[in-house]
């Protein structure tokens, strides 16, 4: 061999070499010589939650010998760094962030880059509250029995607020028992109660804070309880998509149309088209609407510091009955963190073995201030949940007796349609009348079909 | 004459004279740029110094007035009492305590929109402001939270006011009872639209002495969302209360995003109009805004512009009267070969 051919390998095989140490990008996983577990964490509404996950940390690294390598991000980050781990960018050993487990974790499961938890979640099977084992457990990569993806952390579902004291001044009645139980009845009271708070002097008080704009997830979060109340099924308990039958067809369109009608009769502002997530909060918040929904329990948590808010002036209620009559089941978000493919898969899980405990996970969720609700059956038991005076959480928890499996759940491939908004879309052009409602029907469901096909 | 220069001589001579003068233009204005570009960047640091300073005034004084208002029992005492009422959905603006608060406060609105008070929960109670009253402004993110000790050194959140849908710098200062129990807070949103005149130095063409004095613009810009900038305030002195959010056109250049990203500096870069600019950047942490200071490369090269015309126009005379002796030379007649 010449001395140049000699010189040439050696700085080929020199430049391989220093490619593995820098770890390119998109190689993912770290090299198996970092023996720091990297977690990556959502840093939380409150101080309480980022402490509490420090503390947690910080006694497992004592009790393994481990150190970690705990970052915060922001949600938005913490969202945008999930999506471009589903890409095949680099990825921690540990994620938690709220908005995963419902469109990142099934994409995640879907692409094979995270590991099954089973083993850790089997031993607390029975510790956890009905459904919450359902709400984690997906369809594997490979085919096969279902695993469970997500070490479950909290949980939430969509929950109904409303002003006491403006509904008060519209009934003349103190309390909320006058409001309906069945679905039509509801929904009609609160409209009734904006006519009555106009005749009052209230004149920019709407009666729904609702979202209907394609720009906010919440709007597909409220919109499936109005397929849920119209006893729609879009995805079979074994995971076939039935939005084909005609059955499925008219039973969308009519609940599109139960929906944008609240909208079009001058009941909900007329905003809410183009409303993000945060506004019908702000909306509600600035007593502009006589109610609202709203996924997790973040607007009385917003209140938790001012007692005559949270106490006196706000009230949250129950779903009204479907329209067959039964109660409604409510569709929850078990909060999840995941563990990735890497070097550290025994350590991470360990981690979260422990923060799984209830000594542990109650601080955690606790911190939280009441957002989001336990998982554990012991946690939800604790004094602080069952706070007697409380009963923003007392309804929120009434709402998880009767539950359904979350479509993401029974099918991954439903992330894509929660993601992409299709239903926040349809909902948007039917109420700003861009569409008619027979055709943002049949636009949705070709949507659907389409992620269904692509995802294969 | 001396019988070898002839017409074309002159021609050549014409010629040559015309690509000197062009070759001469060119060079001088290319030259003379570099010390005009130095000049206008030495004026603009020092107005762009000049605004700093006008801005850490406005921003000391709108201190001693928070400080003022505070340590002021009567409007501790009034907004107690009102914190701690039972609250209806909508506050009475024109109840006495809050007509009586209002008083209290309206001296010292010079720099303010508005002054109201949050509850802990972030719902105003009671403002100067009769639109702000029972509406939410969360205690994150918006309005920057903080303790009186924390005005001079914590940087201020922007972000557009939901309401108004203007640019907006609001503060929360906790009011504490007498044991010392947190019962809510005094949220004074910044008059951006006063900043930003003070600063707005716009002064036309002028000679200063024997220098030419280009005329600067300064202004304000900060992000009101992640992808969005703009100015701070309504621009062009227009009513405040008249403006819509999408007159706020958003706002890039080189000097704007790298003032944004925290550095100082000066360059030569086209501003948010796309016009060749001379510029100076500061990033004013405090405000989390960029301050820039900004000639139009067309006004201060044009002392440069002007001579080099001079020396082409000069030249372009020498050639054209080279090219007409040329001219006359050629259509002089020839005289007679006479033999001897």
């Amino acid at each position: 061999m010449k001395r140049r051919e000699v010189l040439g390998l050696g700085i080929t095989a020199g430049m391989l070499a220093s490619c593995q140490s820098l770890r390119l990008p998109g190689t993912g996983g770290r090299s198996a010589k970092n023996h720091h577990l990297e977690i990556w964490w959502s840093e939380g509404y409150y101080p309480e939650e980022t402490d509490a996950i420090e503390s947690i940390v910080s006694a497992w690294e004592k009790q393994s010998g481990k150190k970690v390598d705990l970052k915060f991000f922001s949600e938005n980050e913490i969202s945008a760094r999930s999506q471009s781990a589903i890409d095949g960018s680099a990825t921690p050993d540990v994620l938690y962030g709220y908005g995963g487990s419902e469109i990142t974790i099934p994409a995640l499961s879907h692409r094979g880059r995270i590991v099954p938890l089973d083993d850790i979640i089997a031993p607390i099977k029975t510790d956890l509250l009905p459904g919450v084992v359902d709400s984690i457990t997906r369809q594997r990569r490979e085919g096969g029995p279902r695993a469970i993806y997500g070490a479950p952390l909290s949980q939430h579902a969509t929950n109904i607020h409303f002003w006491r004291d403006l509904l008060e001044e519209a009934t003349g009645q103190p309390g909320a028992s006058m409001v309906p139980r069945d679905w039509k009845g509801f929904w009609k009271f609160w409209s009734d109660c904006q006519a009555s708070l106009r005749q009052k002097g209230y004149p920019d008080v709407f009666a729904m804070a609702l979202p209907m704009s394609s720009q906010a997830r919440d709007t597909s979060h409220v919109f499936e309880f109005f397929l849920e109340a119209h006893g729609v099924q879009l995805i079979s308990q074994s995971g076939q998509l039935e939005i084909d039958q005609p059955k499925t067809r008219q039973g969308i369109m009519d609940a599109l149309s139960d929906y944008t009608s609240l909208y079009k009769e001058n009941s909900v502002p007329p905003q809410a088209t183009r409303w993000s997530d945060a506004d019908n909060n702000i909306n509600f918040l600035s007593s502009l609407s006589l109610m609202t929904a709203n996924p997790t329990l973040s607007i009385p948590g917003s209140q938790l510091s001012d007692e005559i808010a949270y106490f006196e002036r706000l009230g949250s209620i129950e779903w009204p009955h479907r329209l067959d009559g039964q109660p409604m089941r409510s569709i929850t978000f078990v909060n999840q963190a995941v563990v990735f493919q890497g070097p550290n898969v025994k350590e991470a899980k360990s981690f979260l073995s422990y923060l799984l405990k209830p000594e542990n996970l109650s601080a955690y969720v606790q911190g939280a201030q009441g957002r989001f609700l336990p998982v554990n059956k012991q946690i939800i038991e604790m004094p602080y949940w069952r706070n007697p005076k409380d009963q923003h959480l007392r309804t929120a928890i009434a709402n998880l007796r009767s539950q359904r499996k979350s479509n993401s759940v029974l099918n991954s491939a439903y992330s894509e349609v929660l993601k992409k908004n299709i239903w926040g879309y349809a909902v948007e052009s039917i109420a700003s009348g861009s569409a008619p409602l027979e055709k943002a029907t049949d636009k949705a469901i070709g949507d659907i079909k389409d992620v269904f096909k692509s995802w294969g | 004459m001396n019988p070898k220069i002839t017409a074309s001589t002159f021609y050549r001579a014409s010629i040559a004279c015309l690509a000197a003068a062009g070759l001469f233009s060119l060079a001088y204005y290319l030259l003379a740029t570099k010390p005009l570009t130095n000049q206008a960047f030495a004026r603009q640091h020092q107005i762009l110094r000049t605004n700093q300073k006008i801005i850490d005034n406005w921003w000391d004084d709108e201190i001693v007035t928070i400080h003022s208002d505070l340590n002021n029992p009567e409007i501790i005492s009034r907004s107690l009492l009102i914190l701690q009422a039972r609250r209806q959905s909508r506050s009475t603006f024109t109840s006495p305590l809050s007509t009586g608060l209002r008083d209290e406060l309206n001296g010292s609105l010079q720099n303010r929109n508005s002054v109201s008070l949050l509850t802990r929960g972030g719902i105003v109670v009671f403002s100067t402001a009769r639109q702000k009253l029972g509406m939410y402004q969360p205690l994150k993110n918006t309005t920057t939270s903080l303790e009186l000790h924390e005005l001079q050194t914590t940087p201020l959140n922007f972000f557009t006011d939901s309401e108004s849908g203007l640019p907006s710098i609001s503060v929360a200062l906790p009011i504490n009872d007498q044991e010392k129990i947190r019962r809510g807070f005094l949220a004074i949103d910044l008059n951006l639209n006063r900043l930003n005149s003070l600063i707005r130095v716009v002064p036309g063409p002028q000679s200063h002495g024997q220098r030419f004095q280009p005329p600067v613009h300064a202004y304000l810009a900060a992000r009101t969302t992640l992808e969005h900038v703009t100015h701070i305030a309504p621009p062009n002195s227009q009513a405040h209360s008249a403006i819509k959010p999408h007159h706020f056109e958003p706002l890039n250049s080189v000097g704007i995003q790298r003032a944004l990203e925290g550095q100082s500096g000066q360059g030569l870069y086209l501003d948010p109009k796309s016009r060749p600019t001379v510029g100076v950047y500061e990033y004013l942490p405090t405000f989390r805004t960029a301050l820039l200071v900004e000639s139009l490369q067309r006004d201060v090269y044009m002392p440069a512009r002007r001579q080099s015309r001079i020396i082409f126009a000069s030249g372009v005379l020498i050639s054209v009267t080279l090219s007409l002796a040329g001219f006359l030379v050629s259509r002089r007649p020839k005289e007679p070969h006479v033999s001897v």
